[in-house]
């Protein structure tokens, strides 16, 4: 059966890998040159990744991406060696986090992998100190999809008191500092509600929660349009990163004007002008009392918080269409390069 | 809102629609879509049958008597099913 699609260039991203593929996603939406396929099975020899190759093999893309780097893609690069396309990795996770999650490895194969033409980087910081020393290294951003941005205008009903969001899954709780984050909202005197999306399903953060007597309703995994009203109805969120690729649970609140208490580790609070930094960013994320005192300010101060909430909103919005740009040029520019060594 | 399948309608694959068997599973990949979605062997043969024109009582019919439940059940299981595919997009009425 064919294949139909008219888009050069495809890209792959392991659905387990759910901030890479959200920015693989919006790659392709903010751009409208990719294809993004999301694999639910990392089995090199499943149907899925079968179906995937005969795809590549009738669509002949001019580019494929791997998001990250896994035995899939291996795979594919194997299946398709003789095919005119050239292959590129796109490699999400910022210096900390490529540390954090083993991922070296990894990079260090791509690295030397002679059938990768393009190793795109998004994190600024690891491009910055890579680049010079790699052949085919390129910034491509992360971005967030412009629709963020046109979300529905009618004010939600909030809800009475302050609701506060720290979304955090077990497996990356440290990552986030989520200890030291429960603890600082211990230390606040007034009632709040803590809204989750998934962290209370460890023991041992529950056993915290209670222990801080912190109210908290846990919505697990959220659907786009719950998850959505969740945001919009929250007083501030919580994101202390230790180590953060893009920070995009920042930056979805920050485009529907919430305020985030966070760490200079999220990209997207680091990149903020001095004035909304300073009232956003912890220079501790270990430390529970510079923490609880940062959201204490901007409960206490709602006013001050909201106009920092739409500045914020007004500058990531800003850089946001920047590293579109940015981000559409760079593959532009590949697929022209491309197209003059083929042609 | 559309209707659903009626009993003689018969449909056919939408032309943007790709779709593959691969060691006997189904596999679909709808536009603007990013996730493959895979069928069970009651859906591949619906499919099948589908790509042969057949109506939906036709399908049915194959069904039941493929998987021995009662005509009654397949028929429901099946229209849901084409309504499911036509409201994505998947197959047309022809």
């Amino acid at each position: 059966m064919g294949f139909p699609d008219d888009k050069p260039i495809v890209s792959l991203c392991l659905a387990a890998f759910a901030g890479a593929d959200r920015a693989a996603a919006n790659l392709s939406l903010n751009t409208g040159l990719l294809r993004h396929l999301s694999l639910v099975s990392a089995d090199p020899l499943g149907p899925e990744i079968e179906f995937t190759i005969a795809y590549l093999r009738e669509r002949r893309p001019v580019l494929v991406i791997f998001n990250g780097w896994s035995a899939v893609y291996a795979r594919v690069l194997a299946a398709l060696r003789r095919q005119a396309t050239a292959f590129a990795v796109l490699w999400h996770s910022g210096p900390g986090q490529t540390d954090l999650a083993g991922e070296w490895p990894a990079l260090a194969a791509i690295v030397g992998e002679r059938r990768i033409a393009h190793l795109f980087i998004a994190s600024e910081s690891l491009y910055a100190t890579l680049a010079p020393r790699l052949r085919n290294a390129r910034h491509l951003p992360n971005t967030l999809a412009r629709a963020e941005w046109d979300a529905p205008k009618r004010q939600l009903r909030r809800p009475r008191g302050t609701q506060i969001t720290l979304f955090a899954q077990p497996a990356e709780s440290a990552r986030k500092s989520v200890t030291s984050c429960l603890l600082a909202l211990g230390t606040l005197r007034r009632r709040c509600r803590l809204h989750l999306n998934g962290l209370s399903l460890e023991p041992r953060y529950r056993m915290l929660l209670d222990l801080l007597r912190l109210r908290y309703r846990d919505w697990g995994w959220m659907p786009p349009q719950q998850y959505d009203a969740v945001v919009r109805r929250a007083s501030l969120g919580l994101q202390v990163s230790f180590a953060e690729t893009y920070g995009y649970v920042v930056a979805e609140h920050l485009a529907r004007g919430v305020p985030v208490v966070g760490s200079a580790a999220v990209p997207v609070l680091a990149r903020l002008s001095p004035a909304v930094r300073r009232r956003l960013i912890v220079t501790n994320p270990d430390d529970p009392a510079e923490i609880g005192a940062k959201i204490r300010f901007l409960l206490d101060h709602p006013r001050v918080a909201a106009a920092i909430a739409a500045r914020a909103q007004a500058e990531s919005l800003s850089w946001n269409r920047r590293d579109i740009a940015k981000a559409t040029a760079t593959l532009t520019q590949c697929l022209a390069h491309r197209g003059e060594r083929t042609s | 809102m559309k209707q659903r399948p009626r009993a003689e309608e018969r449909f056919a694959v939408s032309a943007d629609i790709a779709h593959r068997e691969i060691n006997d599973r189904l596999l679909l990949l709808l536009p603007g879509d990013s996730r493959l979605y895979a069928f069970n062997d009651a859906g591949r043969l619906v499919w099948q049958a589908v790509l042969r024109k057949r109506s939906a009582t036709q399908i049915a019919a194959t069904v039941a008597k493929t998987f021995g439940i009662p005509l009654a059940r397949a028929e429901r299981d099946v229209r849901e099913l084409l309504a499911d595919l036509l409201r994505r997009g998947a197959i047309r009425r022809i």
